[in-house]
């Protein structure tokens, strides 16, 4: 509680100084609009006639095109992160840490789909492998053994296709309903792999786009590699045993793909260095079938294993009374079948739960990064009072005169907060226009600006999407330009009350 | 020095009747100027009173300056005034009266025309009558502006800057601005203080056709001769007022 005073503090005083501001602007906008014409005149002389107010206009308009690029640009990341992430998991993943996964799963499967907030629950295996593609290209890759028909009415994988969805879509035609793993009738196979008998029989394989070198052109439109889809890939991947405490006893499996197609989830991490397979195949590769082994000279049954269950609930479940629903049972399945492994117990976490520390990470990124250029932008008010002082100063005289004629004090502050209120309005108003301008195209900028100076600033390697993501929320954006239009009225006020308290006879006598 | 007052005007007693064209002749610092710009409620007199149908512009003055914090040190009285301004509820009402009045009884003609060098002749004479809120529209302002504008034979010059004017024609467009608002009085501070005299001998000539239709004028001048082609002259030395 103590630690949150000075912060409520602070969010009191400035909301407090808003306030002033939106009354001292209110104040502006009713002379403007009811008051004398001298104030409407007089503004509108200001603004057309004295073109250094201009530079004014600019630092608002520059200030508020930053930040609202700032904040969409982060909040486009934010979002396309929890969407990406979303559209790959379900509402409610079950897990064990570790590499061996845990075993009960079928169990576990029965009582999950019997829980009436249920809508679908899948299995999947996560394992590390060494993908070797046409003995040219061997590297590390994330494997994911999935149930693909299912997975595919899921979440939002099937979409990520290039062959099975994205491509069929952009040829006007319609995508298969759900995604497989099928082999392609048109190859030839066996042609490809001469001597392999079991050449058609090989299961197919899904690879993250930029492993085969899927990219895309100058205009964003996705190339895709020439003959791609009959590229054969052997996978190694080294079964785990629940009790492993080295790799030392643990030997490799290898097992032939054919790749049949790419998928691009536009998260570059994601998709540089994961492949997917068929679940059953993965699961015999990696020894987590259900087997029978000798120990102390008997028979023992070994359950059958997998990485983690998710789960898509029906609309309106809570995620939260679900689990609470289906923890304690889970649980005890957990404790009948791996009481004796050495990993830690089972955990049942909401997406959201899973990828906490990243997004909050991400999301405290965007607040600072924002309060940062917030700050900068305090610079365009230290102006604009600069520039509205310096032409009280110089118009002392002809602020004397019209007080001489009659205007009131009250009068001559509302021409000088007018004049900032209308260079906040029409420089937060462009801003809102570049801003959207440089938010539309940022791509194509980028783009433009690195063919020009020959490096590329946004690197989908380290920002993990190979587009720059944007999401220009109305509500921010209308804060952004609020609190722009009140920064230049913030200018303003000191010169009002300068020009406003001026004596019209030392005013006209000012050399 | 420093804040320590200086008398400048020393048992002034003068009464300006309707229609009158009275001169106020003086050396420089005599306190003629003063005299003007209290009598236009320019300004804030310590003592005395000016009374205009009835109405203590000097009381109204005073009590203008002590609502914006008058008495107070210097930081308060900015945080009032600054409160006063800003803060429509708060109210100036003594200093928007005192205003109004200057607006709406008063004319003023400078030595310096004192045009705003953005606005055009036009304009420059419409800006008075741009600060009532009531009265004639906007259309019928900038007719009598057009009309006073002819009067003075500046008709072709209406869409020209000051910058692009002479200095009689400068002069007269500030007569122009002066009598827009149609005043019971018009005070001319060295009208022809920055003029040749055969311009300076024009513009008293605008003058004189305007007091011939009733207009009651005060002007001040250093110029004796341009002084006595007023109804009535007086000399003002070292702060006192004689007549001549």
């Amino acid at each position: 509680m103590s630690e949150s005073v000075p912060l409520i503090v602070a969010s009191g005083l400035v909301g407090l100084l808003l306030l002033i501001l939106l009354l001292i602007s209110g104040f502006g906008l009713y002379q403007y609009l009811w008051g004398p014409a001298a104030v409407r005149k007089l503004v509108r002389t200001y603004i057309f006639k004295r073109r250094i107010g201009w530079v004014s206009v600019i630092a608002i308009m520059l200030c508020t095109a930053m930040v609202l690029v700032v904040i969409s640009v982060m909040g486009g990341w934010l979002d396309t992160f929890k969407q990406k992430f979303r559209g790959m998991s379900g509402d409610i993943v079950v897990y064990r840490p570790g590499l061996a996964g845990f075993a009960g799963y079928e169990q576990m499967l029965q009582v999950i789909r019997s829980d009436p907030g249920v809508e679908e629950a899948l299995p999947l295996i996560r394992a590390i492998g060494l993908l070797n593609i046409l003995n040219q290209r061997v590297e590390g890759v994330q494997v994911t053994g999935l149930d693909i028909k299912n997975f595919s009415k899921f979440n939002a994988f099937r979409e990520s296709l290039w062959r099975q969805y994205k491509k069929p879509l952009m040829q006007n035609q319609t995508p298969p309903p759900v995604a497989s793993f099928d082999l392609l009738p048109d190859v030839p196979y066996e042609a490809y792999r001469p001597g392999d008998r079991l050449a058609t029989q090989r299961p197919g394989m899904i690879v993250g786009g930029p492993i085969v070198g899927f990219r895309k052109n100058e205009k964003g439109q996705v190339i895709e590699p020439a003959g791609v889809f009959s590229l054969w890939a052997r996978l190694e991947v080294v079964p785990i045993d629940p009790d492993y405490r080295s790799f030392q006893d643990m030997q490799p499996v290898p097992n032939i793909y054919w790749i049949v197609d790419a998928s691009l989830t536009q998260l570059y991490q994601l998709d540089e260095s994961s492949v997917y397979v068929p679940f059953d195949v993965l699961q015999a590769d990696m020894k987590m079938t259900a087997r029978t082994v000798i120990e102390d000279g008997k028979e023992v049954v070994l359950p059958a294993r997998c990485s983690e269950i998710q789960i898509k609930l029906k609309p309106g479940a809570d995620r939260q009374t679900v689990i609470d629903r289906l923890g304690p049972t889970l649980l005890a399945i957990d404790e009948q079948f791996n009481r004796q492994t050495i990993t830690s117990g089972l955990r049942i976490e909401t997406w959201e739960k899973l990828r906490e520390d990243f997004l909050n990470a991400v999301e405290n990124e965007k607040l600072l990064v924002t309060i940062l250029f917030g700050v900068i932008s305090v610079v365009a008010v230290f102006l604009i009072f600069c520039i509205l002082y310096m032409i009280v100063v110089e118009k002392t005289r002809d602020i004397g005169i019209i007080k001489s004629m009659g205007m009131t004090s009250r009068g001559v502050a509302s021409v000088f907060i007018g004049y900032g209120l209308a260079i906040g309005m029409v420089g937060a108003f462009c801003g809102l226009v570049i801003g959207f301008v440089f938010l539309r195209y940022i791509n194509e900028i980028h783009s433009a600006v690195a063919e020009l100076t020959g490096r590329a600033i946004w690197d989908p390697k380290v920002y993990a999407f190979d587009r720059i993501p944007t999401d220009m929320d109305p509500a921010t954006a209308g804060i952004v330009v609020g609190v722009a239009i009140l920064s230049a009225v913030a200018g303003a006020v000191l010169p009002a009350i300068r020009a406003a308290s001026l004596n019209p006879v030392e005013a006209l006598r000012f050399e | 020095m420093g804040d320590s007052q200086v008398p400048v005007l020393k048992g002034v007693n003068l009464i300006v009747r309707r229609g009158e064209f009275l001169a106020i002749e003086g050396r420089s610092g005599s306190g003629k100027s003063t005299l003007l710009h209290l009598l236009a409620g320019l300004d804030t007199p310590q003592q005395g009173a000016i009374l205009v149908q009835g109405e203590d512009l000097a009381d109204l003055a005073r009590r203008a300056e002590r609502a914006v914090g008058g008495e107070q040190p210097g930081w308060l009285k900015r945080v009032i005034r600054a409160c006063r301004l800003i803060f429509p509820f708060l109210g100036d009402a003594v200093g928007e009266k005192l205003a109004r009045i200057r607006n709406r009884h008063f004319g003023f003609i400078f030595q310096f025309y004192h045009l705003l060098p953005e606005l055009n002749v036009l304009e420059n004479t419409m800006i008075a009558s741009w600060m009532c809120t009531d009265g004639p529209g906007l259309a019928d302002r900038k007719d009598r502006a057009r009309s006073l504008l002819e009067q003075v034979g500046l008709s072709h010059r209406l869409n020209h800057r000051p910058s692009q004017l002479s200095g009689g024609e400068r002069q007269r467009v500030a007569i122009a601005r002066a009598l827009v608002n149609d005043p019971d009085v018009l005070f001319a501070d060295e009208p022809t203080g920055n003029l040749d005299s055969e311009t300076g001998a024009q513009i008293m000539g605008v003058l004189e056709s305007l007091h011939a239709r009733g207009q009651t004028i005060v002007m001040v001048t250093h110029d004796r001769s341009i002084a006595r082609r007023a109804d009535r002259s007086m000399v003002m030395k070292d702060g006192r007022l004689q007549q001549v």
